[in-house]
C-alpha cells in the first residue's frame, strides 16, 4: 500500500477509536435521560424520552446507530441548546443539531490560533535565525533566555497577567470577548508565548548545526551574501525539524486555544467545550471532542506530507 | 594517560580530565556557572520546603484571619503578624499556601514523570530490543496516542472519572508514557547492535538481563534528561486541568488551584494571581536549565568544554 494512503487510513482508524471511547466512556456518567431533564423530572416523562432517543436500546445497537448517523454528518442533538427553560420530550424538534453548534464556534478558534501562529511563526524563525548566526552575542543571550521563559510558562496565567497590565492598569485593551483587532490581541499573544519559545529554540539548535557544515564555506567563497546564504541556503535545509516543531505547535495550539479561550471569554470550540463538559451536555461533547480531534490529526498528517517537499530523498515509511 | 603521539580528540581529554577533576571541581564549575547554580538551588530549595512544610511554613495553611484579609505583600497584620507575600480574601498567608500548594503540585509532576517513566521505558526497550510483533504494537500504540490532543483527552477522562490527585497521576501515566517509550525504543535499538552487548549476548546472558544491567544504565542520561523535562510539563498541565477545575479538588490547594482561585479577586488583589503561577513559572524554568545541563554533562565533548571553561575562568582569577 502507498504510503500516503496507508497513513490516511491510519488517521482515520485512529479518529474511529477516539470516537468510539468518548461514547462509551460517555455513557459511564450516568443516566442520558436524567442528565437531559435534570433532577427534577417526573418517571414518566424520563421512560418517554428513553423511548423516543432510543436509549432503551443494547449499547451496541445504540452505537452502531450512532456510527452510522456520523457517517451522514448527524452527530446528534444537543441537551441544553435552544431549550428556554428545561429541555423538551421532542428532542429532534427542538434541539440544535450539536454540529451547527460546533461548526458556528470553529471560526473564533481559527481565527485565534492563525493570529497565534501568524506571530509566532515568522517571530520565532527569525529570532532562532539571527540567534544562530551570532552565537554568544547579546541577541544570542536574549533569545535563549525569552525562548526559555516562553517554554516555561503557564499559559493561563500570563493571560492573565496581560489582563492586569494593559486591561486593568492601562485600559489599553479590553478584557475579553470577541470584535475587532484589539479583541484579538491579547489572547493571540498569549497563546503565542509558548510555540514562539519552541520555534526559536528547534531554528536557533538546527541552524547552528546547518551553518557549520561545509557548503556554508563554499556559499562565502563564492561570494554570496551573508543573509542570503543564512535564509536560502541554511534555512532550506534546516526545515524539517521546524516544520515538525510548527506544525506540533500548531495542533497544541488548537488544544491549548480552550484555556486562553477560557480567560479572554472568547467564542470558540474551547469555551464551547468547556461549556458541554460543566453542563454534561453529552451530544455537544461527543462533538467538540471529535471536531477538534479530527483537526488534530489532520495537521499532523499534513506535517507528516509537508517532508516531502523538504526533503523528497527521504522514502516515506521505510526505515527511520 | 593519553598518549601525545597521536592526535588528541575531546574525548581523549576528557579521559585525562577525569581522573584529575574530582568532586570540587565540579563543585566550582556549578559555583561558576550562575544559572545552573539558580536553577539548583531552586530545585533543592523546593525540595526542602515541600518535605519541611510542617516545619518551615510560617502560619498555618488554613489559618483563617478575617482580620488580616486581602493584605499586600510585606504587610503586617493587626495582630502584629508578618506576611510576606500578602494574604487572600480569607486572610490566609499566601506564602504559606504556596508552600502546601508546592506539596500538591510537584508531587503530581514527580510521581506521574516517576510512573510514566516506567512504563515507557520498559515498553520502549522491550520493543527495541526484540523487534518483531512487540515493536509494531508498542510503536503503533505510541504514534496513535502521540497524535492525539492530550488535554483535551485528559480534560474528558477526569470529567467522567473525577478529578483528584490519584486520577491526575492516572491521566497523566497514561497519556504521557508514550514519550518515554518512543526514546527509550530508539536508544535500545542503537545498543543492540553495540560490542558491549553483543558481548553480553555470547556469554549466554537472557534478554532480560541484558535490557535490565547491560542497556538501561547506558542509555539512562538521555532518559533522565527526558524524565526532568516531562516533571516541569506535567507541573503545567496539572496546573491548567487543576485551572479549569478538573484536577486537584478543594480542599487540597494546587498552584493551579490557587491561581484559579485568585481570578475572581484579580482587580484588587493582583499578588493572589501572581504569586502562584511566578512559583510554576520558576519551577519550569529550573527544569528545563537543569535538563539542558544535564545534556551538556553527560555528553563528553560538552562536559569537557564546560568544566574547561569554568575551571580556567576560576584559576585566572
Amino acid at each position: 500500500m502507498p504510503y500516503t494512503l496507508r497513513r490516511i487510513l491510519n488517521s482515520i482508524l485512529l479518529l474511529l477509536v477516539t470516537i468510539s471511547f468518548v461514547f462509551f466512556a460517555g455513557r459511564m456518567i450516568g443516566d442520558p435521560a436524567l442528565n437531559m431533564l435534570g433532577p427534577g423530572a417526573t418517571p414518566a416523562a424520563l421512560e418517554k424520552l428513553r423511548v423516543v432517543a432510543g436509549l432503551n436500546d443494547p449499547l451496541w445497537q445504540q452505537y452502531l446507530h450512532y456510527i452510522g448517523r456520523l457517517l451522514t454528518g448527524d452527530l446528534g442533538v444537543s441537551y441544553r441548546f435552544g431549550f428556554s427553560v428545561i429541555p423538551a420530550i421532542d428532542l429532534k424538534e427542538l434541539g440544535q443539531p450539536v454540529i451547527n453548534i460546533v461548526l458556528e464556534r470553529l471560526p473564533a478558534t481559527f481565527f485565534l490560533a492563525g493570529s497565534a501562529l501568524v506571530v509566532a511563526v515568522p517571530l520565532g524563525i527569525f529570532m532562532g535565525v539571527t540567534a544562530a548566526a551570532h552565537p554568544r552575542s547579546i541577541a544570542d543571550r536574549i533569545v535563549t533566555a525569552l525562548s526559555l521563559a516562553g517554554v516555561s510558562v503557564v499559559q493561563f496565567w500570563l493571560g492573565l497577567m496581560l489582563i492586569v497590565l494593559f486591561s486593568v492598569q492601562l485600559g489599553w485593551l479590553p478584557t475579553g470577548g470577541y470584535g475587532g483587532f484589539q479583541h484579538v490581541i491579547l489572547p493571540a499573544l498569549t497563546l503565542a508565548a509558548r510555540p514562539i519559545g519552541r520555534i526559536a529554540q528547534v531554528t536557533r539548535s538546527t541552524m547552528m548545526d546547518e551553518l557549520a557544515k561545509p557548503y556554508i564555506i563554499t556559499a562565502q567563497a563564492k561570494g554570496v551574501q551573508n543573509h542570503r546564504i543564512v535564509y536560502h541556503h541554511a534555512l532550506k535545509n534546516a526545515a524539517i525539524p521546524i516544520v515538525t516543531m510548527i506544525g506540533d505547535e500548531t495542533s497544541a495550539l488548537l488544544t491549548g486555544a480552550i484555556l486562553v479561550e477560557k480567560i479572554f471569554a472568547w467564542p470558540g470550540v474551547g469555551l464551547l467545550i468547556i461549556d458541554s463538559l460543566s453542563r454534561s451536555d453529552l451530544p455537544l461533547i461527543q462533538a467538540s471532542i471529535a471536531v477538534v480531534a479530527a483537526l488534530v490529526i489532520i495537521v499532523n498528517l499534513l506535517v507528516d506530507f509537508s517532508y516531502r517537499y523538504f526533503k523528497p530523498e527521504i522514502i516515506l515509511g521505510r526505515g527511520r | 594517560m593519553v598518549d601525545l603521539s597521536k592526535p588528541l580528540s575531546p574525548t581523549d581529554v576528557d579521559e585525562s580530565r577525569q581522573v584529575q577533576l574530582g568532586w570540587n571541581d565540579y563543585m566550582r564549575a556549578i559555583l561558576q556557572d550562575y544559572i545552573t547554580f539558580f536553577a539548583l538551588s531552586f530545585v533543592l530549595l523546593l525540595i526542602v520546603f515541600t518535605l519541611g512544610a510542617d516545619f518551615l511554613a510560617p502560619h498555618e495553611p488554613t489559618g483563617l484571619n478575617l482580620r488580616d484579609r486581602m493584605l499586600p505583600p510585606g504587610s503586617i497584620g493587626r495582630g502584629g503578624d508578618f506576611y510576606l507575600l500578602g494574604t487572600d480574601e480569607l486572610g490566609r498567608d499566601l506564602f504559606t499556601r504556596l508552600i502546601y500548594g508546592a506539596r500538591v503540585s510537584v508531587s503530581v509532576g514527580v510521581l506521574g514523570a516517576v510512573l510514566s517513566a516506567i512504563v515507557g521505558v520498559t515498553a520502549g526497550l522491550m520493543a527495541g530490543y526484540h523487534g518483531g510483533l512487540l515493536e509494531d504494537i508498542v510503536m503503533r500504540l505510541v504514534d496513535g496516542m502521540l497524535s492525539l490532543p492530550s488535554l483535551l483527552v485528559a480534560l474528558f477522562v477526569l470529567f467522567i472519572l473525577g478529578g483528584g490527585f490519584g486520577n491526575l497521576v492516572l491521566v497523566f501515566l497514561v497519556l504521557h508514557w508514550m514519550v518515554f517509550a518512543r526514546m527509550a525504543r530508539g536508544l535500545a535499538l542503537d545498543a543492540r547492535n553495540s560490542a558491549y552487548v553483543q558481548a553480553a549476548v555470547s556469554q549466554g546472558c537472557k534478554s532480560g538481563r541484558i535490557i535490565l544491567r547491560h542497556i538501561l544504565p547506558n542509555v539512562m542520561a538521555p532518559i533522565l534528561v527526558l524524565f526532568t523535562l516531562e516533571i516541569a510539563v506535567l507541573i503545567l498541565s496539572e496546573a491548567s486541568l487543576s485551572f479549569l477545575g478538573f484536577g486537584v479538588q478543594p480542599p487540597d490547594a494546587s498552584w493551579g488551584l490557587m491561581i484559579s482561585g485568585g481570578r475572581e479577586h484579580i482587580r484588587s488583589a493582583w499578588w493572589l494571581v501572581a504569586f502562584p503561577g511566578l512559583a510554576i513559572f520558576f519551577t519550569a524554568l529550573s527544569l528545563n536549565l537543569l535538563a539542558n545541563w544535564a545534556r551538556a554533562i553527560t555528553d563528553p565533548v560538552q562536559r569537557w568544554r564546560w568544566l574547561a571553561k569554568r575551571t580556567k575562568f576560576r584559576k585566572s582569577k
